[in-house]
């Protein structure tokens, strides 16, 4: 089963730059999760003097559209609307993506992640989108709180080449 | 997301794509892989050069286009993966399935 907590890593640290984007929970809304990763990216660049490389932007690029995919296609149910936040965080030793919504609750999968069969018959048309964000970032967690709100958190850290 | 459709004269069919595939594309493209298996189009050639970004409904459409062909016995091919694609497909191990070809021309040949 996908992990959705690892040993947290700190929330300490000076926030470097901050982006941030309130939307509707809407596939046709998955064009403001990239513009607001190409500004953090652009903060990125001026900011550090070793800003990650294209490979490691697109992993977490990847990790974030997971996310952001999965809280509009399940967050709320049919017939109802709501709201996405997403605050990208950079600090010097990492990045931080922080998710809100205040749908329905995340249900873990039940099923463990086998690999992958050599059976083309046999794979599955669906089903990766944590095993990706697993793979793709450091941190991954979830919460939700008393009061209806849903946390996700992925976090990257830096890497100097 | 645009897509096109193109016959090659070796009974293949191109199908190439433009814009982010996918949770808001991705239905379109599996019904029109489907339809061209259904169709007795079962050799595929995917161009992906124009595809900035995949995400996991994406790579569902390919593998669902990719099973329905080989089970007509054809194969479903992707050509010239964005670096996006290559990570995604990395991440998940698919690039074991779906190995990327080069251009439409490699994938082409030998079909």
């Amino acid at each position: 089963m996908p992990r959705l907590r690892r040993p947290s890593l700190g929330t300490e640290g000076t926030v470097l730059a901050e982006e941030s984007i309130t939307v509707e929970a809407s596939p046709a809304q998955l064009d403001s999760v990239h513009d607001v990763l190409a500004r953090l990216w652009a903060r990125a660049d001026a900011l550090l003097s070793s800003p990650p490389g294209q490979t490691w932007r697109l992993q977490f690029a990847t990790a974030v559209g997971e996310i952001s995919a999965n809280i509009t296609r399940h967050a709320y149910v049919i017939g109802t609307t709501g709201t996405m936040g997403l605050r990208l965080r950079l600090y010097e030793d990492r990045v931080e993506a922080k998710f809100i919504d205040r749908g329905v609750a995340f249900k873990p999968p039940t099923m463990a992640r086998e690999e992958l069969s050599a059976d083309t018959a046999q794979l599955p048309e669906g089903g990766f989108g944590l095993s990706i964000v697993n793979s793709a970032v450091d941190d991954l967690s979830y919460s939700r709180t008393p009061e209806g709100a849903n946390y996700w958190r992925l976090v990257k850290r830096l890497t100097v080449s | 997301m645009e897509l096109s459709i193109e016959r090659q004269d070796n009974q293949a069919t191109v199908v190439r794509l433009a814009g982010r595939l996918d949770l808001l594309s991705a239905a379109e493209l599996k019904q029109q892989l489907a339809t061209l298996v259904n169709g007795g189009h079962r050799r595929l050639v995917v161009d992906l050069g124009n595809v900035p970004f995949i995400d996991s409904s994406g790579l569902g459409a390919l593998i669902g286009g990719l099973k329905a062909a080989r089970l007509g016995g054809g194969d479903l091919r992707i050509a010239q993966p964005a670096e996006q694609a290559l990570v995604i497909l990395e991440l998940t191990t698919l690039n074991k399935v779906l190995k990327p070809y080069a251009s439409v021309e490699e994938a082409l040949a030998g079909y």
